[in-house]
């Protein structure tokens, strides 16, 4: 009887492996040990082909998406140093200025890396060279970034909502791609929707407010006076 | 027979129902994906590029031109320049290309199929310190009175030159190479920088002291890494690579 139900329990385990969710487990020594080539030749077909890979759920509909993203994060995040170079001039001479956008630009090279490491962890490889026609990538063409305080933070604010728009709209495709994606859209709401809905918002008081600040004839003081603010923050 | 048809029908308008559902939210989508500026006026202004419109408006009735004034002020201070200065710049973008290509490396081997979280995090971590060693040049010549126009092409985004690397080893062989070009474009840069007419001691003694220090400590702990690797690797392959990774 024991050899009964042994011989059944393997014969079902076979027909299992037929299916291609437990293709892993049936070939894992040959398929497994050639993973590093075929994830090499994969690279240049533009997927993977090792069969133990991470991949699962809607990770082909992301993919690019997130891809997109993290070049477009890192854009941003060089755009912001400049940003804050500029007013580390001796002729702007504004350090809270400097110290927003150094913030802004560190925290986008940061989040880069948190990207680059979740979509890794998704079994998604990382192209830093592509340049997608995803509505998660913002344009590669720098904006002259030689522009005074107000116009700093409406430039600021229009990065901010490019990234949150990228960010929807990774979070878009995960959610009604054929394939859907909860696990990266859990992500993304987690690590970026709010804290992105947090720093737009920061910004467009900053705008705002030093818009009406410089409703006067000569706005040098207002200017002053928000950059003293500003380092406070 | 008539329950199945009725329930038939039920199914086929909730299929539909669904269906015209998905359109619409393909439309929606498809409406904020596709960015043509001044397409639909209003709405779409208020979306995206609001911010730099409105403050124009608020400026024009404010009278208001622009920036500030740049006052008059002594220019004799400002004495880096020339060869120096565009050497100075050179090397930023230099320490930019190295970050991003130590990015590179944290992604190759943060990969499923490659899987060396040791590898990935050294990588990581250089890719942090090279953007740090560029941020902090910047600073420099900020500080020296420069950097206050031609910010904007200061830094280009480079183009990645590999992207996959065989194993651990090729990879800290050319962390090592990189580490080493670097270290050489530093000591171009020095000796462009105490060159007559003018000596700039202080540039030339924070590029040695700060930088040429971590350069060379850094490529002295890179070729002890590739070295112990090297000789594990020679007699146990995957299984060195697979200990050498864990203890990084």
């Amino acid at each position: 009887m024991k050899l009964l139900v042994a011989f059944a329990l393997i014969a079902s385990l076979g027909a299992l492996a037929q299916a291609e969710e437990e293709y892993c487990h049936n070939s894992v020594v040959t398929a497994c040990s050639s993973s590093t080539f075929s994830a090499l030749t994969g690279f240049f077909t533009g997927e993977t082909n090792s069969i133990c890979n991470a991949r699962f759920a809607g990770i082909e509909h992301v993919e690019p998406e997130v891809q997109a993203y993290i070049n477009s994060q890192l854009t941003k995040s060089y755009e912001y140093l400049l940003l804050a170079t500029h007013f580390n001039s001796y002729q702007k001479n504004r350090p809270g200025f400097q110290k927003l956008y150094q913030g802004l630009s560190d925290r986008s090279f940061e989040d880069s890396i948190a990207l680059i490491k979740q979509i890794t962890k998704r079994g998604g490889i990382v192209d830093f060279n592509s340049r997608h026609e995803s509505a998660a990538s913002v344009s590669t063409k720098s904006p002259t970034l030689e522009v005074d305080e107000l116009h700093s933070l409406a430039l600021a604010l229009d990065n901010e909502k490019q990234l949150a728009t990228g960010a929807t709209h990774i979070h878009t495709r995960a959610i009604h791609a054929t394939e859907r994606d909860p696990e990266m859209a859990h992500y993304i709401e987690e690590e970026y929707l709010g804290k992105q809905a947090e720093s737009v918002r920061k910004l467009s008081g900053y705008a705002n407010d030093l818009a009406k600040l410089m409703k006067v004839p000569d706005p040098s003081l207002s200017i002053y006076l928000f950059d003293e603010y500003l380092q406070k923050q | 027979m008539v329950k199945l048809i009725v329930s038939l029908l039920v199914l086929a308008v909730v299929a539909q129902q669904a269906y015209g559902d998905f359109k619409s939210i393909n439309n929606k989508e498809s409406k904020s994906v596709v960015k043509e500026p001044a397409s639909d006026g209003k709405k779409q202004k208020q979306n995206n590029d609001q911010g730099q419109d409105q403050i124009e408006n608020d400026q024009r009735s404010a009278r208001w031109k622009g920036s500030l004034e740049v006052p008059e002020i002594p220019k004799g201070w400002m004495d880096l320049k020339d060869g120096c200065l565009n050497g100075m710049r050179h090397q930023i973008q230099e320490e930019i290309n190295a970050s991003y290509q130590y990015l590179a490396m944290g992604a190759y081997f943060a990969r499923d199929s490659v899987n060396r979280p040791g590898f990935a995090e050294t990588f990581f971590k250089s890719a942090k310190e090279e953007r740090e060693h560029g941020s902090k040049l910047i600073e420099y010549l900020s500080m020296r009175g420069q950097l206050t126009d031609n910010v904007s092409n200061l830094i280009n985004v480079p183009i990645v030159a590999k992207q996959e690397w065989k194993d651990g080893a090729a990879a800290l062989e050319d962390a090592l190479e990189l580490e080493t070009k670097v270290t050489r474009s530093i000591r171009k840069l020095i000796q462009t920088c105490e060159g007559k007419p003018y000596n700039h001691y202080h540039l030339v003694d924070y590029l040695t002291g700060v930088y040429l220090e971590e350069q060379l400590h850094g490529q002295r702990e890179l070729a002890g890494k590739l070295t112990t690797l090297k000789k594990m690797m020679s007699t146990h392959g995957e299984l060195g690579e697979f200990l050498f990774d864990k203890n990084l």
